[in-house]
Order: structure tokens, then C-alpha cells, then sequence
């Protein structure tokens, strides 16, 4: 099995992406993994826009793209680099199954891939010390401080986002609540009367993918966001909903 | 001064002038002449009014909006920064958008607003611009930043308006039009025209099924999303070409059937029409429903506002009329 092919499998690359290139530093234990779009410069660079097959953003390509470089998932005792190159304005890469949502890409602005951060984000829940997750993940310091601040404000937003309405959460189920798997699989008739939520709710019925957790628990927190948002003028889908 | 009104030119300068926040419809000549100030427009010159349908060119649809809540901000959105529309709206308020008809923001609204950050969180309605129909093809339509006092037609504009905490924008639409008991159309991707389709699970061509049956193309296909009739009205059917064009976009994962006939469009309209709506402050119909419900010199149960080239509920909508209450609380 060629580097590459081997890359693929282990990182989980799929179309519309490739590995072009790897090179291995056994001296500094690092591999450098170079992941591009498999219709090369065409994909991106040739159109003045770009229309996301998965989730249908529009894109502008008429600025240059940009390679940006994230620290990965360790393999073994080497560290490991992914290198892409993405247009400047991917906004729809934090949508679940779009083609620039990938777990070996991470912020245009961050060092660190998106599985790297959730797995960092674990550690952090189990309390660990932030030197300890270091050396267990290969990161500096300074980024593990980062993540544990920035995570802490996210934790803090959404505390104020869901103490924003009259009351608190208790009227709208967790999200791990079967309620909501009801409700998006159609099997419950909400026999809703909000025009906002009839569109949200029949979007991710088109749009559902039964098979995907990650995209189906996406969509639950987006109802469920829906819901601690509207609540002051959905008194009766909820009273429908969820008694 | 009503919220909503057809006025003559000097009038809606005057309010201008006074400071008021306007969205504006009118044909090209008619807004071209007001002066800068916070306002937005679209060119389009048939209005419901309250003395029923009509065209005009030298007068002006109103909604004063300067009541509504905090000072609007106004911008335009150009292709590549459509899709922040939402997440850029107040996070409490309402958003006015209007997007000149046959452009590339149009195409691109029409397909990808469902996927939009924040699309249904935050309350968005408006409406395409267009022309006098005698002007199609010859004239682009356009939209109006007055706070610039420029125009375009190949961005979209839009008002953000904040509201207080205890007011709350409703918006829904009215929509005569109800799936009929025919075939269940599907179809395998999104887009603006069609030929290969699904009708009742068989592979079909869809301009065949209209020539076969000869369908009428002025009743849209419904599809029923969770309770709300969605249109998607017919633009040509190309017989010879084998394919059929949609003034708004199809989806796959959604079942669309052909409308049930309406023997008299204001009839039907009438008995859609919720009671919420007399309280409306803003609302905008489709121009086909002038057409074909020969609504001219009609009154349409006392809601008032521009006949467009589509109305937008959040996501591009057919055929439907579109308004907006406010729920205000007492506390």
C-alpha cells in the first residue's frame, strides 16, 4: 500500500478530497500529509463561484486560496501535519455533511484539526491537567490553555443564550430526549401552526440522513434552538409537543 | 399617515425628508427621483391597494417602518455574502429583504436560503423585484440602498430593524392553493427547471405529464411542508425540449402534487385568510396571482403592498401572499 493510499484510509479522506503527497521525518517524528480536491484547480480555482454540492453555499473564488496547515490526531509516537488548500470565505464548513466540514480540518485561523480539538475537548471534561493532555495529545501547552478558555466562554454564551427567555430550560426536553427523534422522523403530528418552524422542520426532514449521528444530533440541537428562541409564541406546539 | 399606502412621489420625499424609515416599491422612474435617506426599494409598479389591484408608474408603495422598533440598518448583499443575511439580522427584530428578479442572487437565494446560518431563527420577508411586464427582457429589475442613494441589480438589499423585547414578528403567508389528489411528483435534484422526475415512484419526464394530461401550467405544484402549502409555480413548459421551468426552485426529498383549480382565486384567497391577518403591517402578493386571479380594480380583503416577481417567507415562495404582525406583549 502506497503512503498515500495508506493516508487516505487511516484519515478518513473521501471524495472530493485525495491525498497528494506525505512525506515522513522519522527524525523529528512528524508526517506532513498534503490533501487536495481531486478535480484539482478546477474545483476551486477556475469558476468565479462555487456551489457547494452537499449544502449548496455559494462561495466567492475569486480571491486566492489559501493553504493553511492543522496539527492531527497523533499516529503512534508521530505527530501529524494536514496541509489544504481552501477558498478564503468557507462559512458552511461548520454544516454537518458539508464537503469543507471534514474532522482533519480545522479553523482557517487555528493550528489544531477539528477530530484534534474535540479529542483535547474530552480530555478537558475528564478534568485532566492541561500539561498532562499535552504530552497525551502532542500539543503545546499554550494551545490546550486556549481551547480550555475558549471553551469556557462557549459554556458561558450558551448559559445566557438559554437563561435569555422568560423562564429557564425546563419547558424544552434535553437533547438527548426521544421526543425529538419523534418529532423529526414525522411520526409525531406537532399539528404546528408557526410558519418558521413548519419550514425549519420540513428542511430537515428532506434533508435527514437517518444514518449519520453527527448530522442528526446537528439537527436536534438546531430544533431544540428553534424551540429556546421561540418559546414565548410556541405556548401551544410545546404544550402539544411535549406533554 | 397609514403604515401602508400607495402615495405619489412628493409625498414619500417628504417623509424621507422627515426622517421616516421606508421600504419602498415603485417602478425604476419613480424611486430614481427620491432623495437619499433611510429607505430601501424595488422596482416593481402593480400594487394591491384598497381600492383593489391596479399598475401604476408614477406612484410609490409605502411601508413606514419607523415605528416598528430601533433605527434600521441598511445593506446590500452581494453573491458571496447572501448566505450571512440571517446571521447578520438582529438576533431580536425583523429583516426586510428585496432581490431584483432574474439575477445571479436571485438563483442563488432561491436555492440555498433554506441552508442559510440562522434561516428560521430570525424573522425574514420580502419580495423580488421586477419590471412593467411589457418591459420583460428589456429592462433589469433593481434595488435601492437610499441611504446611499445608489441602485443595483445584481445585489440584494436589505433593512434590519431591532425590536423591543416585548414586540415579536409573526410572519405567514396566505396561500389559496392546496395540493390536489393527483400523482406525487419528486424529483432528484434542486433546481429551477426540470425533465426527469419521479410521479408516483416511476421515472418520468415532466413535460410529458403536462402534454399527456394537458395540465394547466397557471396552478403551481404543493408540496405540504408539515402543514404550510408551497408553491412552486410553472414558467414555460418546453414541449418539444422535454423539460419544464420553475419560477422558484425545486428540492429533492420533497412531494409535490399539482394544485387543485380555484374557480375564483378571491374567493379562495378569502377563505385561506386567517383573522391574524387583518392585523398585518406588511405584505407583498405575487404578481401571477394578479394575472391569473384578474385581480385588477379587485380588493384583496384589505391587505395592501406590491404584486412581485416572488415573495420571500424566509425561503423564495410562488403564488402566495406573504405578511407580517407583530405580536406585542403586555408585560
Amino acid at each position: 500500500m502506497k503512503d498515500s493510499e495508506f493516508c487516505r484510509h487511516i484519515l478518513g479522506v473521501v471524495a472530493p478530497w485525495d491525498v497528494s503527497r506525505v512525506a515522513c521525518d522519522p527524525e523529528h517524528k512528524r508526517i506532513d500529509v498534503w490533501i487536495k480536491s481531486q478535480q484539482g484547480e478546477s474545483w476551486f480555482g477556475l469558476r468565479r463561484t462555487l456551489e457547494c454540492a452537499t449544502c449548496g453555499r455559494v462561495f466567492n473564488l475569486r480571491q486566492a486560496l489559501q493553504e493553511h496547515t492543522w496539527q492531527h490526531i497523533s499516529i503512534g509516537t508521530f505527530k501529524v501535519f494536514v496541509h489544504a488548500e481552501l477558498p478564503a470565505d468557507p462559512d458552511c464548513a461548520d454544516k454537518p455533511g458539508c464537503c469543507l466540514s471534514q474532522p482533519w480540518l480545522g479553523a482557517r485561523a487555528g493550528a489544531l484539526s477539528e477530530a484534534l480539538e474535540q479529542q483535547i475537548g474530552q480530555l478537558l471534561r475528564l478534568r485532566l491537567p492541561e500539561a498532562e493532555i499535552a504530552r497525551l495529545t502532542g500539543v503545546d501547552t499554550g494551545e490546550v490553555q486556549r481551547l480550555r478558555s475558549q471553551r469556557r466562554g462557549a459554556s458561558d454564551a450558551a448559559s445566557v443564550m438559554e437563561r435569555a427567555g422568560e423562564d429557564d430550560a425546563d419547558d424544552i426536553p434535553p437533547r438527548q430526549h426521544p421526543i425529538w427523534a419523534r418529532l423529526l422522523s414525522g411520526e409525531m403530528d406537532a399539528q404546528i401552526k408557526t410558519l418558521s418552524l413548519k419550514l425549519l422542520l420540513s428542511r430537515i426532514r428532506a434533508q435527514a440522513r437517518p444514518d449519520d449521528g453527527a448530522a442528526r444530533l446537528a439537527d436536534i440541537d438546531n430544533l431544540r434552538r428553534y424551540f429556546l428562541k421561540h418559546r414565548h409564541s410556541l405556548r401551544s406546539e410545546m404544550v402539544r409537543i411535549f406533554h | 399617515m397609514p403604515q401602508a399606502a400607495l402615495m405619489r412621489i412628493e409625498e414619500v420625499a417628504a417623509l424621507i425628508r422627515q426622517g421616516r424609515s421606508l421600504a419602498l416599491a415603485g417602478d425604476e422612474a419613480a424611486l430614481e427621483g427620491l432623495p437619499q435617506g433611510r429607505w430601501i426599494g424595488g422596482t416593481i409598479p402593480y400594487f394591491m391597494t384598497a381600492a383593489g389591484g391596479l399598475s401604476s408608474r408614477e406612484r410609490i408603495f409605502v411601508h413606514d417602518v419607523s415605528d416598528w422598533g430601533a433605527q434600521p440598518s441598511i445593506r446590500y448583499y452581494a453573491l458571496d455574502e447572501l448566505h450571512r443575511v440571517a446571521r447578520d439580522a438582529p438576533d431580536h427584530g425583523v429583516s426586510l429583504i428585496i432581490i431584483p428578479a432574474g439575477s445571479e442572487v436571485h438563483s442563488a437565494y432561491a436555492r440555498n436560503a433554506p441552508n442559510y446560518d440562522d434561516m428560521y431563527l430570525k424573522p425574514l420577508l420580502g419580495w423580488v423585484a421586477g419590471v412593467h411586464l411589457s418591459e420583460l427582457g428589456q429592462r433589469a429589475p433593481r434595488v435601492y440602498d437610499g441611504l446611499l442613494g445608489t441602485s443595483v441589480s445584481d445585489c440584494a438589499v436589505v433593512m434590519h430593524i431591532p425590536l423591543p423585547a416585548t414586540r415579536h414578528a409573526l410572519i405567514d403567508i396566505v396561500n389559496p392553493f392546496q395540493p390536489g389528489a393527483g400523482e406525487i411528483i419528486t424529483f432528484a435534484a434542486t433546481g429551477f427547471e426540470a425533465a426527469d422526475c419521479l410521479i408516483d415512484g416511476r421515472p418520468a419526464n415532466l413535460a410529458d405529464y403536462y402534454r399527456d394530461r394537458a395540465l394547466d401550467t397557471r396552478l403551481p405544484l404543493v408540496a405540504d411542508y408539515c402543514g404550510a402549502p408551497i408553491n412552486v409555480s410553472i414558467r414555460q413548459v418546453h414541449y418539444r425540449e422535454r423539460r419544464v421551468e420553475f419560477y422558484a426552485p425545486v428540492f429533492p426529498g420533497v412531494e409535490y402534487r399539482l394544485a387543485r383549480p380555484l374557480p375564483d382565486y378571491l374567493v379562495d384567497f378569502a377563505a385561506a385568510m386567517p383573522p391574524a391577518a387583518a392585523r398585518a403591517v406588511f405584505s407583498c402578493n405575487c404578481i401571477l396571482n394578479y394575472l391569473y386571479g384578474e385581480l385588477e380594480g379587485r380588493q384583496t380583503q384589505g391587505m395592501v403592498g406590491p404584486f412581485t416577481f416572488g415573495e420571500i417567507a424566509y425561503q423564495l415562495l410562488n403564488q402566495t401572499l406573504v405578511y407580517l404582525t407583530f405580536d406585542d406583549a403586555t408585560s
